[in-house]
């Protein structure tokens, strides 16, 4: 029995060590008696000190990113261990909801990752952007080519019909609006270009993003879950810290903005209706050939006639220049990082730029139990945007359509009396008139900041506390002098704009292990306080007194001011439960209970509950080998929802105002008469919230020591109840009706596949593919009701969402063709239209999403050469080109050349009657002239084409200089890194004149159509990187 | 310790539980600032009338006028027109304005109206509903009549047949007119646009509108409106009772055919080189007060019109006229119903009686009444840019004019047809009413259209203008079930309307 004592007094010992990685003590790694929790941690220099009760004793070492190792203490009493990095076992952390770090190994559903570098590489001044290509399952789309014009994001598809199917953006936890106000409601066909205001945060303050793509991983947010979340964190500063230095990081990038792509235009015909008849002030181009003879131009001037190139004499190159500073520091006890950024944008467009100044402060203090922190973020942003879409002051619309026998540089823009000269009348104006008599300026001050507060009762209880805002200010002044064509008397306009969400969220968490590391259970509850408001007021007026006074004194008519308010209360209260297996087998459970103010008290509140699996089989089974290294299978199962917007429970009388389409209308009171309207959309006291249901199956796989990387998922997601206003016919009283009803079905698979080719100490080459294919397909209406408008023009074309197709169609006129499908062609010989396609009905020309998307990235990287590019693409889906439709009538576009040869349309033509129709093939020989394109400029399937292209959208080659080049004097000098940088480069496609990825209608629902959207940018230049 | 700690913990969450449960105050921000849930009957009444003068005068005399022939715009959706070229997309912001707006609105009143017991409220409601659906089927044919405007009932609506509509209107007239003089109404006061509260000239109003709609029938019934007229009903006796719908020389307060052609932009209308024609060969008074002479260029002061579907690009105002002061200055009034209309469908009236006493008087009535109508409007008024002054037109004028060989009754060969030609000028302020006598009246007895340039219909003009796509998409199965969908370009010129007995 002594014996025993002696034994076990001798065996209980210290055994010390120190742990290094890379050759550098490793700080914060636990180091555990295996089987129990007794343990320590190394400190800054990597050292430990444990008591073990034997020889037997296995100690553990773990810490994230690397591998854990395992060591039998034997009879040493100094134990050194050298961890290396982990080979992508997926214990790299990633953020999910609710800013909870797990690990990527025990999550059941698909979360994408990119990381803060590739963003701050992509050289985007829109972190949306930036996400284009490298994440399977996330569809970008630019509006345009505008400085500070918005991108849409959608995660797998459409989950609304006619609401919110952008996912919800939360910065360090602080949930951020995404609007993308001065597009109205994403049905507009006019506006300015405004950003989506997540496009505020700066890209370089970036530290990583998980997009959590479905609501199986958005589950604790609730309602507002359905689309999904991307999570962006920013820099905290902790890895200075942990090296206990002050890390300077200097950033400076430049580059030249031009359009990607022009349109292709013929150089022979001058400006006139008539064919081969010269005019002034039409808009169309069939005048005669330009060969030098004498004409009267616009100024009354006889001049000969000449070939000029509009484009070029307007457009001119744009500049993007980015400037970043950053402090990042602290101690073992805390951490800040600071940085100043500035952006600044000048447009192609002359006149427009846009700036983004932000100053960002993030920092955090520790005790043993208590944390506190601050992240606050200020930015200022604003310029001169342009005008979009259908409006006159769009200078793209005439400049696309400038004959090019007209001199825009040379012939100026505006009279001594200072009305305008243009190439023609109506209400688009001379573009530049538009850059120097108009403007729309704005102002942006925006405040987005959180405390955090934690305290931790001991190792297993902690209680974290956190109430941030996101406030937002906006002020904008437009202006058109007198003399613009949409405004002859002039006009200035007034926009204030407020938006403001505050946020408040208590959550206590729980974690320890069970019978040994055999279980592990991690837990926690929270409560939610959210509220957002928002707040307008507008006013304009028109008809100046004095010319060159831009003030709202100075104008004699004053349109009746606008103001509407805002405000939406939610509350929720959220669990999760996380249960380990061995570290092989996890379940997670999660449900949320939110109260909504924006619906009625019946039906206010709504319980979501989740649940997913992750079963990492490789452990589990212990297959090992190198070839196969690591499996996993996760499957998950969750339901969302979405409650209704404000004030939609009655039915409501506003202020009448009404306009035809044509003309303004409209606006009491008149003369002083007030007068009320019974509001168009019935609301209905009666709504419930939506509901979101998704199931999610995916594996994980690694292959060949995980130089081979396959992450593939399928999901299903059924939303219904979808609460949308319903198209009625206007003799019920009401254009639309606010209603639970519909079905989407989306279904989708997206897989990431990753590969490492080569990997040496010199060189690596890594390939990163990721593609998606969704269908999302409209199941149900309601009863009576087969489409629904989702956006467009209110004719022709318009965007439709109809009962047993794809989510969004596009709905316009088409050709008529005979009962086998050939073009039918105008067989009466005293009919203008002789030879020429007839116009047929309207009809489904085609669907809107894309059959798939993708993006492929390659890394090549030799000692200290960096080589990235990244092309992005997609497949399928229907476009329709309103630009091309109109540059056709009008006579600029490339394929109007041809007006002197005869052509003979490929179709058929009826010569029997309309009782008993006799289909021959078409001989009738026709030229296509001014009465041609007319006709053909009627038939909106003429130019929707099947939405295709391969872009290279990212391009960057890197030099990073030696250290050893200021090691001696210039030691203070961490790192030096010189870059070529490009930006949509190049584009493939089958669309004619546009970048297909253009949208006429902002980022709203009613996508697939483009005309005369503000070209996309190709972006070239250069940045140098210091690091101190 | 710890015991206690999840005990507190515990407790403190139910807590918060209950707390959010029962915050129901917290929840109650769901009233709309923005807007009302109830709003006085007075204050619905100004956008009924606006809204129903608007589109009266603004779009509707677009689509009629260009068909009609007194416009040919140049460019755009007026050359479209002028070509014949009707789409069903056309006019579905009209359509839906009337009933979504006017017809709406209106039910909304009478059922307030009835509420706070105030039958002259009522009365107008109906007055103005008659007035709406009158337009509607003249130009449509058959519509959603019966279940209109009832949401709770019917959230997609039949078609009634255009007979039972016009029965319909009558009936709702003759309620109007029994409402508006229910009590002594004096409550009603300047929000009423027209009339300021005066009911007598409501009743006046209504009774026009019942003429004019049994004499629409004059094919169907050819009786009817000489029936009416042998009850001695109260009639509009001057242009003071004339319904006019007011515009106001302030933004979003002009007048539609202004705001079209001056303030928009656009730059694509003009007027039409027949009815130019038409005034200048028989030196009609009304000639500037129609036409505005052209502002720029070599033919600057003069007037000229465009041929219908002439393609010839006016922007820059040099070549063509616009429509004149007196129907498109700023604030221009809308014409809902005229004492001169009234007296030419007199006139025309007792013409087929074989009253041809009755009919001269009736007939110079109403050219007189025409003629001082537009120069109390624009007379004395000049055209911004040139300085041209429009003339007065004195008694002496009118005189002169009534006595020419082009215009005197008496010295017409086909009286019939110098009736309506004197109609049809008069009409320029009501196209839709001009198209429904073009085709009630036929060729023979009615001033001549042309064939516009590249027209759509094969040189026909059109019976009705086509179903709006808004009703094929959204009420498709009723209108297959009643009057049918229509077929581009050819429904529209070979199905007459059930009056239009061809």
């Amino acid at each position: 029995m002594l014996l025993g004592l002696i034994t076990s007094a001798w065996a209980q010992r210290t055994v010390s060590g120190k742990v290094t990685a890379d050759g550098e003590g490793l700080p914060g790694v636990a180091v555990r008696i295996k089987g129990t929790s007794q343990g320590t941690v190394t400190d800054m220099d990597g050292n430990y000190r444990l008591e073990v009760p034997g020889n037997n004793t296995v100690i553990t070492f773990t810490f994230i990113g690397y591998a854990d190792k395992e060591v039998t203490v034997g009879n040493r009493s100094v134990v050194d261990v050298v961890l290396s990095e982990d080979v992508e076992t997926l214990s790299e952390v990633v953020v999910t909801a609710v800013g909870i770090e797990r690990e990527q190994k025990a999550l059941g559903y698909s979360v994408g990752s990119v990381s803060g570098e590739a963003i701050s590489e992509s050289r985007s001044t829109n972190v949306v952007n930036a996400l284009s290509g490298k994440v399977a399952g996330v569809q970008v789309t630019s509006s345009g080519g505008g400085v500070g014009q918005g991108a849409r994001v959608t995660l797998r598809g459409a989950r609304s019909l006619t609401g919110n199917n952008e996912p919800l953006f939360v910065v360090d936890g602080i949930i951020i609006s995404n609007a993308n106000d001065g597009n109205s409601a994403s049905t507009n066909v006019t506006g300015v270009a405004q950003p989506n205001r997540a496009a505020d945060i700066n890209p370089e303050d970036i530290e990583s993003i998980s997009v959590l793509k479905g609501p199986a991983a958005a589950a604790l947010y609730g309602i507002r879950a359905a689309n999904g979340a991307i999570i962006i964190t920013t820099k905290t500063g902790r890895g200075a810290a942990k090296r206990g230095e002050l890390d300077i990081d200097f950033t400076s990038t430049y580059m030249v903005d031009e359009p990607l792509r022009l349109p292709d235009y013929q150089n022979t015909y001058a400006q006139g209706s008539q064919d081969f008849v010269y005019s002034n002030g039409t808009s169309r181009s069939f005048g005669p050939r330009i060969e030098g003879q004498m004409h009267t131009n616009v100024l009354g001037q006889e001049v000969p006639m000449r070939v000029y190139d509009p484009r070029s004499q307007f457009l001119q190159t744009g500049s993007t220049a980015i400037n970043n500073l950053s402090f990042a520091g602290g101690d073992e006890k805390s951490n800040f990082y600071l940085s100043l950024g500035a952006q600044n944008q000048e447009s192609y467009l002359p006149g427009n730029y846009f700036d983004r100044y932000t100053a960002r402060i993030n920092a955090e203090r520790r005790t043993e139990r208590f944390t506190a922190g601050i992240n606050l973020n200020y930015i200022h942003s604003g310029g001169n945007t342009p005008f979009l879409g259908q409006s006159g002051s769009n200078p793209i619309f005439s400049l696309f359509h400038t004959p090019v026998s007209y001199d825009l540089a040379g012939y100026g823009y505006q009279r001594e009396d200072g009305s305008q000269i243009n190439f023609r009348g109506g209400s688009f104006d001379n573009p530049f008139w538009s850059a120097n008599n108009t403007y729309y300026k704005n102002a942006n001050d925006r405040v987005i900041g959180a405390v955090n507060l934690g305290y931790s009762f001991n190792d297993n209880l902690r209680l974290d506390y956190r109430l941030n805002t996101d406030v937002m200010n906006e002020e904008s002044k437009s202006f058109y002098e007198v003399g613009t064509g949409g405004w002859q008397n002039g006009r200035i306009a007034y926009d204030d704009l407020r938006r403001q969400e505050i946020n408040s969220d208590l959550i206590l968490g729980y974690d320890n292990n069970f019978g040994g590391d055999v279980f592990s259970f991690n837990g926690l509850l929270g409560w939610n306080v959210n509220q957002r408001t928002y707040s307008y007021e507008g006013i304009a007026g028109t008809n100046f007194v004095v010319p060159g006074f831009e003030n709202i004194d100075n104008t004699s008519s004053k349109e009746v001011p606008v103001e509407t308010d805002e405000r939406r209360r939610l509350m929720g209260v959220y669990g999760q439960v996380d249960l380990g297996y061995k570290n092989y087998l996890f379940l997670t459970l999660t449900g949320r209970n939110d109260w909504s103010s924006t619906l009625p008290v019946e039906e206010r509140s709504f319980f979501y509950p989740s649940a997913s699996l992750a079963f990492a089989f490789t452990d589990a089974f212990d297959f090992g080998g190198s070839a196969f290294n690591f499996g996993k299978l996760r499957l998950s199962a969750a339901r969302t929802g979405n409650d209704a917007a404000p004030y939609s429970l009655s039915p409501l009388f506003s202020a009448a105002a009404f306009s035809d389409g044509f003309t303004d209308g409209i606006a009491f009171p008149v003369n002083g008469v007030p007068g009320y309207s019974a509001n168009d959309i019935l609301g209905n006291p009666n709504i419930k919230p939506e509901t979101v249901t998704n199931y999610e199956a995916g594996v994980d796989l690694r292959f060949l020591d995980s130089r081979v990387t396959l992450d593939a998922t399928y999901f299903y997601t059924k939303s219904t109840d979808l609460i949308f206003p319903v198209d009625i016919t206007p003799t019920t009283g009401y254009t639309n009706y606010l209603a639970n009803a519909g079905q989407l079905d989306s279904k989708g698979l997206e897989v990431a596949l990753g590969l490492n080719p080569i990997r040496t100490s010199d060189f690596r080459w890594d390939v990163s593919l990721v593609w998606s294919r969704i269908r999302t397909e409209v199941v149900e209406i309601i009863e009576g009701v087969d489409q629904i408008y989702l956006g467009g023009f209110s004719g022709d074309p318009s965007i439709q969402a109809q009962v047993g197709q794809r989510y969004g169609i596009i709905r316009g006129t088409s050709y008529q063709r005979d009962p086998n499908g050939n073009i039918l062609v105008d067989s009466d010989p005293t009919s203008t239209t002789y030879g020429f396609p007839l116009i047929g009905g309207t009809e489904s020309l085609g669907h809107v999403e894309p059959d798939w998307t993708g993006g492929l990235r390659n890394s090549l990287n030799f000692k200290g050469i960096e080589l990235d590019f990244l092309f992005d693409f997609r497949k399928g889906g229907y476009i329709w080109s309103g630009t091309s439709e109109l540059l056709q009538f009008y006579g600029v576009a490339a394929v109007t050349e041809d007006r002197e040869n005869p052509v003979i349309i490929d179709g058929v033509k009826n010569v029997g009657g309309s009782e008993n129709p006799n289909y021959v093939p078409n001989d009738i020989a026709i030229f296509r002239r001014a009465n041609y394109w007319d006709q053909v400029s009627n038939i909106t399937e003429a130019n929707v084409y099947e939405n295709n292209w391969l872009k290279l959208r990212e391009l960057n080659l890197s030099y990073s200089l030696p250290s050893s080049l200021f090691a001696n004097r210039f030691g203070f000098v961490r790192g030096v890194k010189i870059s070529l940088t490009g930006r949509n480069l190049a584009l493939w496609t089958n669309v004619p004149d546009i970048d297909p990825e253009g949208s006429a209608f902002g980022t709203g629902n009613g996508q697939g159509a483009s005309r005369f959207d503000l070209p996309s940018s190709r972006s070239v230049g250069g940045s140098i990187r210091v690091q101190f | 310790m710890t015991t206690i700690l999840y005990k507190r913990i515990t407790s403190l969450f139910l807590l918060l539980a209950l707390a959010t449960s029962s915050c129901d105050d917290f929840f109650d921000v769901n009233e709309s600032p923005n807007s009302l849930t109830e709003v006085p009957p007075a204050t619905l009444l100004p956008p009924i009338i606006s809204t129903l003068g608007y589109y009266a005068y603004g779009n509707f005399s677009l689509y009629t006028g260009s068909i009609m022939q007194y416009y040919a715009g140049h460019r755009g959706q007026p050359l479209q027109y002028a070509q014949l070229d009707f789409r069903a997309s056309d006019t579905d912001n009209s359509w839906s304005a009337i009933y979504s707006g006017v017809l709406e609105d209106a039910a909304a009143l009478q059922q307030q109206a009835t509420v706070t017991e105030q039958p002259a409220y009522v009365g107008i409601a109906q007055i103005l509903k008659a007035n709406s659906y009158l337009l509607l089927t003249d130009i449509y044919g058959d519509i959603p009549f019966s279940q209109a405007n009832n949401i709770d009932e019917f959230i997609t609506t039949e078609y009634d047949a255009q007979e039972a509509v016009y029965n319909g209107i009558i009936e709702m007239l003759n309620n109007g007119i029994e409402n508006v003089q229910a009590d002594d109404a004096s409550y009603v006061g300047d929000e009423d646009l027209i009339y300021e509260g005066d009911m007598d000239k409501w009743v006046r109003y209504a009774n026009t509108l019942k003429l004019r709609a049994l004499n629409h029938l004059s094919l169907r019934q050819p009786n009817a409106a000489q029936e009416f007229l042998s009850t001695n009903p109260l009639l509009m006796e001057s242009n003071a009772d004339n319904a006019l719908v007011p515009f106001f020389d302030d933004v979003n307060q002009y007048n539609p055919r202004y705001q079209f052609d001056n303030v928009s932009g656009r730059e694509d209308a003009a007027v039409s080189e027949t009815f130019v024609n038409m005034l200048t060969a028989l030196n009609d008074p009304r000639f500037l007060y129609y036409f505005e002479p052209i502002r720029n260029g070599d033919l600057e002061g003069t007037v000229a019109g465009n041929y219908p579907g002439d393609t010839q690009d006016d922007s820059g105002r040099e070549r063509f006229s616009r429509v004149g002061l007196s129907l498109a200055g700023p604030d221009a009034p809308a014409v809902l119903a005229s004492y001169a209309e009234t007296q030419f469908i007199i006139a025309e009236v007792m013409q087929r009686a074989g009253n041809a006493a009755a009919a001269q008087e009736a007939y110079e009535n109403a050219v007189t009444a025409s003629l001082n109508y537009h120069s109390a409007v624009a007379g004395g008024a000049t055209y911004p840019g040139t300085g041209v002054e429009i003339p007065e037109i004195s008694e002496d004028d009118i005189a002169t004019y009534l006595a020419q060989q082009t215009v005197s009754y008496s010295a017409a060969a086909n009286k019939l047809e110098r009736i309506m030609e004197q109609k049809y000028i008069a009409l320029y302020t009501m196209p839709y009413e001009a198209w429904v006598d073009y085709r009630r009246v036929g060729d023979a007895n009615y001033p001549d259209l042309v064939n516009p340039l590249n027209n759509r219909t094969q040189n026909r003009i059109p019976l009705r203008l086509p179903y709006p796509q808004l009703e094929i998409d959204l009420n498709g199965v009723n209108l297959q079930n009643g009057p049918g969908i229509p077929v581009p370009n050819e429904t529209l010129v070979t199905q007459s309307l059930w009056w239009d007995v061809q």
